[in-house]
């Protein structure tokens, strides 16, 4: 960023304030503090995002700022590519990331993604768009999942709650309300849910844990096989 | 003109509703429970009283079914000065997210990108899975360690916040040992709370203190979010309903813990009154007074709410059964639905401004849909003649 357009950020930063102030009929020293003509007041910063201004007669408002991202920030992104699913090596992009979300009796809530990127640690990041939801039968949709995929020796497919799957979606369909199987979803299916269990798991292990770097990993071990 | 599904609510009656200052209705000792209209989903947003040090309020979040709902009510209730981040930043002492269905989480990495700085601490049950608003939701709380504890409470474990008392029903600790084999149900493995408000405290008394007994002088909510019935079980073990009282054994544990201890005043109904959700015994555990029911009214993906469990809560309400009698509108049993309607059009999230013991507690809608934010002067306080 540019001193310039550095000072024209500032200048709406500034801009912005003021007109919270005006808003909330602040006092004039409020006014006079943003717009830098200094009134008798005191700052104290607290923490990253906020400060304390303290006006002449004591009163005091907070300012708060911060960085809020709608999407994760874009650090070493890159389709995910899961080990052993059989994966096209072309076009994984053009793949959903569908997920059995719930089965009530007889029925499945399906949640369609688009393909997610992973992070550069090794995290599958949650596109802007929200899933798309479609109902499904259970025994349809595991009996059209396993037709749908002709390699020989495949294992079946198990339709329970949290079953992933990779294929392409055909999402016009599906937005005008379409829920036959067949013109919304198109073979072959593959069945991520190992891997993608195996994602879900690193999650909540790195989100109550601090991840281990491999010395520490390996050290442990040693100590255990002693 | 087809006849009306006999599980949608019906259609309240004219006249029921009054305009009223919502904001200026609450008083700094009342809590206030939002139930969001989000259709078949949840969305909680629970403000607490003032604290007595600095006067401000604090809240918990407990699921985000939806984003884009919960992020503008939260603007919009700070602009108006009703919430502000306190000196300490945690203006959410408690965030939950009961379970990670999509419909109950699917908003809640929004909501902890944009709050997620004020939040203290996040409980959720420990059952993972695939979705990729639940691994999202966990790279958030990465980012944020430590600064967010994080806890995979079971049933028993307690929290006191200001003066509320938040005891978790579900899971019991053996549906949680059980997580891992993909042997439950990731609805069973719900968080689901019951708050007791004003909690028991210790009054200063000059130079010594005393501790204030409050059982039956408080306001109770039971939030059942996604539990079935093999949680239920579980939470009928743990809190036995000890009623007839005659028995020196519940005489014992009631000395122990307290009498009834699923009795809860308000009751937000588990699973959006899913067969599966709800039985007449639970019902009648629970002895609500008002009943909350988030879902989309008939039709949606699953036909929330079912006809077998609204029989159960009308029953274990008013007990027709053996007279066979009608039983009176669901509006008059206190049931209530996201989903219901008047002359005038859907009626959407409610808010209850429930004060300590003594006065009534007021129920407001905003007539929102579920894609739409609320719109706080819109409210209307529902007051039957």
């Amino acid at each position: 960023m540019t001193a310039d357009e550095d000072q024209a950020l500032g200048a709406r930063l500034e801009k912005l304030l003021r007109a919270q102030a005006n808003s909330r009929q602040a006092p004039r020293w409020i006014s006079d503090f943003l717009a830098g003509e200094t009134a008798d007041t005191s700052v104290e910063e607290q923490g990253e995002a906020r400060m304390v201004v303290t006006g002449p007669d004591g009163d005091s408002c907070e300012i708060e700022l911060r960085l809020a991202f709608r999407t994760p920030p874009a650090v070493g992104k890159r389709p995910w590519r899961p080990a052993g699913a059989g994966l096209p090596r072309e076009g994984i992009e053009k793949l959903s990331y569908i997920v059995v979300d719930e089965i009530v009796g007889d029925d499945a809530d399906v949640s369609i993604s688009p393909w997610p990127l992973v992070d550069d640690r090794g995290r599958l990041l949650l596109p802007a768009e929200q899933p798309l939801g479609v109902h499904a039968v259970v025994e349809t949709l595991r009996a059209y999942v396993n037709r749908a995929d002709v390699r020989a020796g495949r294992r079946s497919i198990d339709i329970r709650m949290g079953t992933a799957l990779a294929a392409v979606v055909r999402t016009k369909p599906l937005a005008a309300g379409e829920t036959r199987l067949e013109k919304w979803l198109v073979p072959p299916v593959y069945d991520i849910t190992a891997p993608a269990r195996d994602k879900a798991k690193a999650s909540f292990y790195a989100a109550v844990a601090p991840a281990l770097h491999p010395k520490e990993v390996k050290a442990i071990r040693e100590a255990a096989s002693e | 003109m087809s006849p009306r599904p006999r599980n949608a609510p019906a259609v309240l009656p004219a006249g029921l509703f009054e305009d009223g200052d919502f904001l200026g209705s609450v008083e700094p000792t009342d809590l206030v429970y939002w139930l969001l209209n989000v259709g078949d989903g949840d969305l909680q947003l629970i403000l607490l009283p003032e604290r007595e040090s600095d006067h401000s309020r604090r809240a918990i979040v407990v699921d985000v079914g939806r984003s884009g709902k919960l992020p503008p009510l939260l603007d919009s209730l700070k602009e108006r000065d009703f919430l502000k981040v306190p000196e300490d930043g945690q203006l959410f002492p408690l965030v939950i997210g009961t379970h990670p269905h999509d419909d109950h989480i699917s908003g809640m990495p929004e909501f902890l990108q944009l709050w997620g700085h004020a939040v203290r601490e996040y409980w959720e049950p420990g059952y993972w899975h695939t979705s990729l608003a639940y691994q999202n939701t966990m790279h958030l709380l990465e980012d944020a360690d430590p600064h967010i504890q994080h806890t995979q409470p079971t049933s028993g474990t307690t929290r006191f916040i200001g003066r509320v008392k938040i005891i978790v029903l579900s899971p019991a600790v053996g549906l949680r040992r059980r997580f891992d084999t993909y042997g439950v149900d990731l609805n069973d493995a719900s968080i689901s709370l019951r708050l007791e408000f004003p909690a028991s405290r210790v009054e200063k008394r000059d130079r010594d203190r005393a501790y204030v007994g409050l059982r039956g002088k408080t306001r109770t909510l039971l939030l059942g979010a996604d539990s079935l019935m093999d949680s239920w079980a579980n939470v009928l073990v743990d809190f036995p309903v000890l009623h007839p009282q005659n028995a020196p054994t519940a005489e014992a544990i009631g000395k122990a813990q307290g009498p009834d201890a699923l009795d809860a005043e308000i009751f937000k109904v588990p699973h959006h009154a899913s067969k599966h959700g709800l039985n007449l015994g639970l019902v009648e555990a629970v002895s609500p007074r008002i009943s909350l029911i988030s879902s989309v009214g008939s039709g949606g993906k699953y036909n929330f709410p079912h006809l077998v469990t609204l029989e159960a809560l009308r029953e274990g309400i008013e007990r027709t059964a053996s007279s066979g009698e009608a039983h009176k509108p669901d509006w008059e049993l206190k049931i209530h639905y996201t989903a219901e309607e008047d002359p005038d059009g859907p009626l959407g999230s409610m808010a209850l401004v429930i004060p300590p013991k003594g006065r009534e507690v007021g129920l407001w809608r905003f007539r929102d849909k579920p894609d739409e934010p609320i719109d706080l002067a819109k409210a209307r306080r529902f007051a039957p003649k």
